[in-house]
């Protein structure tokens, strides 16, 4: 899950540059994904080892996934959406069930993965869980003198004008909390407005909504944005880098948790390749080429811990149960997701 | 009386090196028709727009009614002109182009109302009122064009080139009616036109001008008879100009030899014997005294052969050769019947003659 | 006999491509949009209908048309401050600049900006108006604020600014084609009827360039109200305009027949625009013949 703008906008050059992979390549995998999944750092080996040539195709959004499926023409091979919008492809027919018996590390990934609504339907799986990761929240170190703890403080005046949060229906998530509503996958009609009400009554405090992981990380380093939601390990990294101290931390209102899954596009052609693919980023390349990488945390900790040093997979809470299963992973909605994504157009919309 | 438009050494330099009005000096008579004729490019016309404003001398003053108007604006200038190709407001109709000019004078609706229907009615328009420019054809858009210059009654009518774009009837005929039209308001005009006919018809006086200068002022027939200059001779009317020496200086006549034949010119110019000069013979001052005998010339006596002629109704033209070589023109009136007849055929040795009078006499050939 | 002449073959080529070209990537992709706008939402994607659901949710429900007043606010103000700035800029250089070197010189200045992309000049008003920008170190430095403002970028203000930078080429072009045009013995006549210079900008040179400022404010208004890409750079939280919203709804939503209903809306209104403009251009030329 990770991108920037430019990288949104290039994705097609991008694409071509990996297309120049090895010349004795006798299979394909044409994939649509974040950029960072298919990095040449851990692409480049496997290109070389398996034979089969990798084609990337970047998206900005997990909205990006349905509409270029929906598009057809089967041109991807095989994609990464996240949680929440896993089963949507399941059920719009977009994808097609996983053998997980083709896959040596499948009993290694966590089994509250494995076993997630969200990639599996009837008793047939239809992913393969790779990264995951909080949504966090993040603040720039100088100027809080006491160290934010709660979402309220993204409704606090005294930042008005200084306070980011991302465009995407999660903030109903977020508000939805804020007003004590824990069950932010299952808000009726009456939570939803509330949590819509609140959005709307933090717009004049709100200095952009971030689309792109690239964006929040500008508006930090442009000193425009203090205070935000942030994809965990990545953008804090990234703006770190570029000097700005950040910090990201876990309100206690609590935080989402994100996991992106590897699915297989209904009648790929490409499926032998497909399962290389699949076995080599369940295994220790991809599970520490993702992390090292992106700084997502790792789907497989048996794989990650043969390859992480003990700070990074310490860092990664790849050994802490409890932290997992304290984020509130996200899950499909459903038929309820026209409802979610009309009220935050709503909050978008309003004046 | 004094002068309505001085035009005090006035000169306009284009670029900083193109000189396109030198030094002029004339003075336009109150109720005068003044034309400023000449080729183009002879500064005619950056002369009358200096005059309206549109260009600013660069040295010298115009003064209008005895005030310097050198460096005033157009619209502060109580003078209004047609222009060559009419301008008319072309999203205005008639009615509010001919009115154009009363808008800044505050008068009542219906003093500008009256006064619209008064001039459209004198340059025969009133039922053309409500159309728009481009529904009427050339004469009438020239017509609307002058209504619209004279609704305010200037001290003084600019006219540039006005009947230029008119095909050559419609021409003649708002030459009388401008003339009628001059006659009847009393403004004084000045027109700039580069053709003669006009020019001669139409003014009081003519302006001939000449890259940037005044070639010759006066009125048509002074220019016609007495012109001053071979550029003169040749812009306004024909003139055959023969070259020539100064043979003989008398109190009467300057006797002037061309290839064996004698004129005795005016003695308006002095020279000196042996001198080259140029003789001018208008065409139709020429008489044919009989064909060529073995009697010598008298004065101001020529021979030539006639090598084309041309009939023009009421008249024909003889191209003829001289025995120099030069070619000379020469009209014969066909006024009386059989006049045709009598005309000598082509090919025919002819001796023809002028009166002393009509002779003009130049010391150099500036015609080009 | 040959009843097809191969030798044509190309010519009829030549001609049918364009034909080609505007039904496949004009015409068609039209006809889809207008059969999707008539489809049904329903999850996981939409299902195939004929029903007028759409088009009723887009005026019962405040969030559209909201969006659709705004974007017609925001293409106004737009429209108004490129006239504003395009008009005196064109008309000095039509009628005061005398070097017509000089002329195409800064003519050329205001359309080079077209050639560079949108994108980069959208970002170029980012680092001018952001609070750490340039605009704001300036105020600071000459003492005018005593600290940066966050109100220069991230709402409407710097969404007009931003898209009357980009959209105003389109609105000098044609004034200054229209201003061109002018024969200039009109103005001289206008001052020789004794009207002075403001006089005639008024009542002769104003009403002769009408139909390039049509024009100009058909470009920029049309322009505007198709944008979505300076709401998502420099507009803020209340910048949303109905492109956006068409976007989200094709994307985040999943919803392509409402989509496809406000993509319709929004084409309808731009037709509308561009015929009254066209009327009241042809009304207008009929004076010049």
């Amino acid at each position: 899950m990770k991108t920037t703008f430019v990288g949104k906008m290039s994705a097609a050059l991008v694409a071509l540059g990996l297309t120049a992979g090895p010349a004795f390549a006798d299979g394909q995998v044409n994939i649509l994904t974040w950029e960072g999944y298919a990095d040449p750092s851990f692409i480049k080996q496997f290109e070389t080892e398996s034979g089969c040539k990798v084609s990337a195709t970047y998206v900005g959004s997990n909205d990006d996934f349905a509409p270029k499926l929906a598009a057809g023409g089967s041109v991807y091979d095989i994609i990464t959406p996240s949680l929440d919008t896993t089963y949507t492809m399941v059920d719009a027919g977009f994808v097609e069930p996983l053998d997980t018996s083709k896959i040596t590390e499948w009993n290694n990934i966590y089994e509250k993965f494995r076993k997630s609504a969200g990639i599996n339907k009837d008793g047939v799986t239809y992913g393969m869980p790779y990264a995951w990761g909080a949504i966090a929240f993040m603040y720039r170190v100088d100027k809080f003198p006491t160290p934010p703890t709660s979402i309220a403080d993204l409704w606090n005046e005294q930042y008005k004008g200084k306070v980011s949060l991302w465009d995407d229906k999660s903030a109903i998530y977020v508000a939805a909390r804020l007003e004590g509503n824990t069950n932010i996958y299952e808000l009726n009609d009456a939570q939803i407005e509330q949590a819509k009400q609140k959005l709307i009554a933090q717009k004049p405090l709100i200095r952009k909504y971030w689309a792109t992981a690239g964006e929040l990380v500008d508006l930090y380093v442009a000193g425009e944005v203090w205070i935000s939601n942030t994809w965990a390990g990545y953008q804090s990294a990234q703006i770190k880098a570029k000097g700005i101290d950040v910090k990201e931390f876990i309100p206690k209102e609590n935080a989402e948790g994100w996991l992106d899954s590897w699915m297989i596009v209904k009648d790929t052609p490409n499926k032998d390749c497909v399962y290389k693919f699949l076995n080599m980023q369940s295994s220790e390349l991809g599970q520490c080429g993702v992390a090292n990488v992106n700084g997502y945390s790792a789907a497989n900790p048996i794989a990650a811990k043969k390859c992480m040093k003990p700070e990074q997979y310490d860092a990664l809470h790849q050994d802490d149960p409890a932290y997992l299963d304290s984020l509130m992973l996200w899950r499909n909605l459903g038929a309820r997701l026209e409802a979610y994504t009309n009220a935050w157009n709503a909050v978008k919309a309003a004046n | 009386m004094k002068p309505i438009i001085e035009i005090d050494h006035v000169s306009r330099i284009f670029g900083g090196k193109i000189v396109a009005v030198d030094d002029v000096r004339l003075d336009i008579a109150e109720g005068e028709f003044i034309t400023l004729l000449g080729p183009s490019g002879c500064g005619k016309t950056t002369l009358l727009r200096m005059l309206a404003g549109f260009e600013l001398p660069d040295r010298g003053a115009v003064r209008l009614d005895g005030k310097d108007v050198t460096h005033l604006p157009p619209y502060r200038r109580d003078v209004n002109m047609v222009f060559q190709d009419y301008a008319l407001f072309p999203h205005l109709t008639i009615t509010r182009n001919v009115a154009f000019g009363l808008e800044r004078l505050r008068l009542e609706r219906a003093d500008i109302t009256r006064k619209v229907e008064e001039t459209l009615q004198l340059v025969g328009l009133s039922d053309k009122a409500d159309r728009m420019p481009h529904q009427l054809s050339g004469g009438q858009r020239q017509r609307v064009a002058l209504a619209r210059a004279i609704i305010r009654r200037p001290r003084v009518l600019l006219l540039d080139e006005p009947l230029s774009a008119l095909d050559a009837n419609l021409r003649e005929a708002m030459q009388v009616e401008l003339k009628h039209l001059h006659r009847k308001l009393g403004l004084t005009f000045v027109m700039v036109t580069h053709d003669q006919t006009e020019a001669l018809v139409m003014s009081d006086r003519i302006v001939v001008m000449h890259n940037g200068r005044v070639a010759q002022a006066g009125t048509p027939s002074e220019l016609y008879d007495r012109p001053a200059s071979t550029y003169v001779a040749n812009f306004v009317g024909t003139s055959n100009l023969l070259k020539g020496v100064v043979s003989g200086i008398s109190k009467s006549a300057v006797t002037v030899d061309h290839a064996g034949f004698k004129f005795e010119c005016p003695p308006v110019r002095s020279v000196v014997a042996g001198q080259h000069v140029i003789v001018g013979i208008r065409p139709e001052k020429l008489q044919i005294t009989g064909l060529v005998n073995g009697v010598a010339p008298p004065a101001n006596a020529i021979d030539c052969e006639v090598e084309e002629r041309h009939f023009h109704g009421n008249s024909i033209r003889l191209r003829c050769r001289l025995s120099s070589g030069e070619p000379l023109l020469c009209d014969q009136q066909l006024g009386t019947t059989g006049a045709l007849k009598a005309a000598p055929e082509k090919g025919e040795r002819i001796r023809l003659a002028a009166d002393a009078d009509s002779l003009a006499l130049f010391t150099e050939d500036d015609r080009a | 006999m040959k009843g097809f002449r191969l030798d044509r073959l190309p010519g009829l080529a030549v001609l049918s491509a364009p034909l080609v070209w505007a039904v496949l990537f004009l015409f068609i992709p039209y006809l889809i949009i207008f059969t999707y706008s008539f489809w049904l939402k329903k999850y996981p994607t939409f299902i195939p209908a004929f029903q007028f659901g759409n088009y009723a949710q887009i005026f019962a429900d405040p969030q559209y048309y909201q969006v659709l007043l705004r974007t017609g606010k925001i293409a106004l103000m737009v429209t108004g401050l490129s006239l504003l700035l395009a008009y005196p800029f064109a008309y000095f250089l039509v009628f005061k600049v005398k070097s017509s070197r000089v002329r195409s010189l800064l003519y050329m200045a205001v359309i080079a900006p077209l050639w560079v992309s949108y994108l980069l000049r959208a970002y170029i008003w980012k680092t001018i108006l952001g609070s750490e920008g340039v605009l704001n170190s300036f105020l600071v430095w000459t003492g005018i604020l005593s600290a940066p403002t966050d109100l220069l970028l991230y709402n409407q203000f710097s969404m007009v600014v931003t898209l009357t930078y980009i959209f105003i080429p389109f609105m000098v072009m044609p004034i200054f084609t229209a201003l061109e045009k002018i024969p200039r013995n009109l103005v001289e006549a206008a001052g020789d009827l004794g009207v002075p210079p403001w006089g005639t900008l008024a009542k002769v040179i104003w009403p002769l360039s009408l139909p390039g400022v049509i024009a100009g404010a058909t470009f920029t208004f049309c322009l505007t109200f198709g944008d979505f890409i300076a709401p998502m750079l420099v507009g803020g939280p209340d910048g949303v305009m109905i492109a956006n919203v068409i976007t989200s709804q094709y994307g985040a939503a999943l919803n392509w027949p409402l989509g496809s209903a406000l993509a319709v809306v929004l084409l309808i209104i731009v037709l509308v625009i561009i015929e009254l403009s066209d009327r009241l251009q042809r009304k207008d030329r009929i004076g010049l013949g």
